[in-house]
């Protein structure tokens, strides 16, 4: 099967063009190309799980690139040398060159990788498991509880949410911990409010119906009759929001009530290069936008993929 | 004649402010097949659910039915509260629905069906597995073991059918709930369901079979209850009622169903 394909010249290409190795412009075709070559083919189905296929491979070569971080940068990301500031891309020793103060662009991009997906992933887990929850327990709740999260939900929904992250942030003070925390209690709404209305629908099934007549609790018909089944359009929604989470942690340490602005993070670089953007250091701002760019792009991919083949399949998924 | 296992008195089902049932009298004895036969909208189902304490929202049920709970303290099934009912669920009273396929929840398998059921009412996690092989073997499904594994897209409709009777019957409820269960099968398998509801009864249980088909409830069943205007119209022996019914509705219903009285 290998040979038969020559579709790994273009990942040969963008290798050859890039001289460094793991240079993170070059992961996306280089992870794909690899698959190629290892005989991996997209299965012949639709545009979307084509799609989602590629989304999950660049997500796991970032992921890849963020865990190995320490052993692919080569330098440390915080070590300053004033020696080598503001170096452009391709000098010797720092690929993708340095920042104002002589620190290792490629270094601080990868670590700043395990800063940002590492947060993204937690919040929007966070951010999930707590929607559904919430949207669950409303759905087969009393109508006190229930109206009590849906209207929490609308009140939050009409408010700038980036606003109220900032001052929760603000008030609890820049650390992972917090960033995490804000981006859930302000992005739990749409998921509760889905789950909420698929628990619901669901619970006019012919099954849910048939469990409670056999006597199982409600505890029970809830977490093994009407969860699982409202989970497809939730796993959707879930993709969205870590893809949603790692652009608020970028936002909020890019103001500056994110990561602490000593530990590198997608944001933190983007903050720190803005002063530069029309110095010509274009690339100190370039990088990490690209980043987060592929990231999101991936995952919403995935969550389109999720979201067609929920569809396409229907309950049974 | 031993107290019956099920004593409906003045049921009374409330549909949006309209009366769909309106006292009906009803006694379910042990070892029979008992169908409440109806037109379609007659409120036979809504009766099933009542009873089963199941009404779908907005729906309310009035009247007693008096429920042998075998400890020797009948109960209402209609006055009981929500936890006491739950107990009842599934112990004593099994309840099977029309809609085959649809009443297995798509995402577990056979095998968590009867699990999460012997789960609710205490049995002991050693005891799960045999009795779900057993439950499934006595509803005439061949190959109960690997059946456990099977998810409910997998199965036919028959088998799926079949599937909810052993699940309502895994617990050896004494009354049994049957609503339409056979109206979406074909023939073969419609006789093959039937001929379980009967063994139940063979066994000493109660079964309720709900079917607007004159025929099925005249070929399997001991007694009929014939349902119209939200009462019991007519009721007594399987044989007599089709062969000599005295109410206007109930000839009206055999001549059309065209079975004429022979058995």
């Amino acid at each position: 099967m290998p040979g038969v394909r020559n579709g790994g010249a273009m990942g040969d290409d963008t290798g050859g063009r890039t001289a460094a190795p793991a240079a993170p412009r070059a992961d996306r075709p280089r992870g794909l190309a690899v698959l190629r070559r290892s005989g991996w083919r997209p299965p012949p189905v639709g545009g979307s799980r084509r799609g989602a296929a590629a989304g999950t491979a660049v997500l796991l070569a970032l992921a890849a690139a963020a865990v190995l971080a320490p052993w692919l940068a080569g330098h440390d990301p915080l070590a300053t040398d004033t020696g080598a500031v503001g170096l452009p891309p391709g000098s010797p020793g720092h690929p993708l060159g340095t920042d104002a103060l002589g620190r290792d662009l490629l270094a601080r991009l990868l670590h700043g990788a395990r800063v940002s997906l590492a947060i993204g992933f937690a919040a929007g887990a966070l951010t999930v498991a707590g929607g559904t929850a919430l949207g669950a327990l409303a759905a087969v709740g009393p109508r006190w509880f229930d109206a009590a999260v849906t209207r929490t939900a609308d009140a939050l929904l009409a408010l700038p949410m980036v606003l109220v992250a900032l001052a929760l942030a603000a008030v609890a003070g820049p650390s992972p911990g917090t960033v995490v925390a804000a981006i859930a209690l302000t992005a739990w709404m749409p998921v509760a409010l889905v789950a909420r209305a698929e628990v619901s629908a669901l619970r006019g099934r012919p099954f849910v119906r048939a469990a409670t007549s056999l006597g199982l609790s409600r505890t029970r018909v809830l977490l093994r009759h009407l969860v699982p089944n409202a989970l497809p359009p939730i796993a959707a929604i879930a993709a969205f929001e870590v893809g949603h989470a790692i652009l608020t942690e970028s936002t909020l340490s890019f103001l500056g009530v994110g990561v602490p602005p000593n530990r590198p993070s997608w944001g933190n670089l983007l903050t720190d290069a803005r002063a530069h953007l029309l110095t010509g250091q274009w690339y100190a701002v370039a990088l990490p936008a690209a980043a987060i760019v592929a990231t999101i792009l991936a995952m919403n991919l995935v969550a389109t993929g999720l979201d067609r083949r929920g569809a396409a399949e229907g309950r049974t998924w | 004649m031993s107290p019956p296992v099920l004593d409906v008195r003045g049921l009374v089902v409330a549909a949006g402010g309209r009366r769909v049932v309106d006292g009906l009298d009803l006694r379910l004895a042990a070892g029979e097949v008992t169908a409440l036969v109806g037109r379609s909208g007659s409120g036979k189902s809504l009766t099933a659910r009542a009873l089963a304490g199941l009404p779908p929202e907005g729906v309310r049920a009035a009247g007693s039915a008096v429920l042998d709970t075998g400890d020797g303290r009948p109960r209402d099934l209609l006055a009981l509260p929500e936890p006491e009912l739950r107990r009842l669920r599934g112990r004593r009273i099994g309840y099977v629905l029309q809609e085959a396929g649809a009443s297995l929840n798509p995402t577990v398998t056979v095998g968590v069906h009867l699990r999460e059921t012997l789960r609710a009412h205490g049995t002991p996690r050693s005891g799960w597995r045999a009795r779900a092989v057993d439950a499934l073997r006595r509803a005439g499904l061949p190959a109960p073991e690997e059946l456990l594994a099977a998810r409910p897209f997998e199965l036919s409709g028959g088998q799926a059918q079949r599937v909810a009777i052993a699940l309502a019957c895994v617990l050896d409820p004494p009354l049994l709930i049957a609503d339409e269960v056979t109206s979406a099968l074909d023939p073969v398998a419609q006789a093959r369901v039937l001929d379980l509801l009967r063994a139940r009864a063979g066994a000493g249980g109660a079964v309720l079979v709900i079917t607007h088909d004159l025929a099925v409830a005249g070929r399997w069943a001991d007694r009929v209850a014939v349902l119209d205007g939200g009462r019991i119209a007519e009721e007594g022996p399987a044989a007599a009622v089709l062969a000599r019914p005295r109410h206007p509705f109930t000839a009206a219903l055999v001549r059309a169903s065209g079975i004429g009285g022979s058995r």
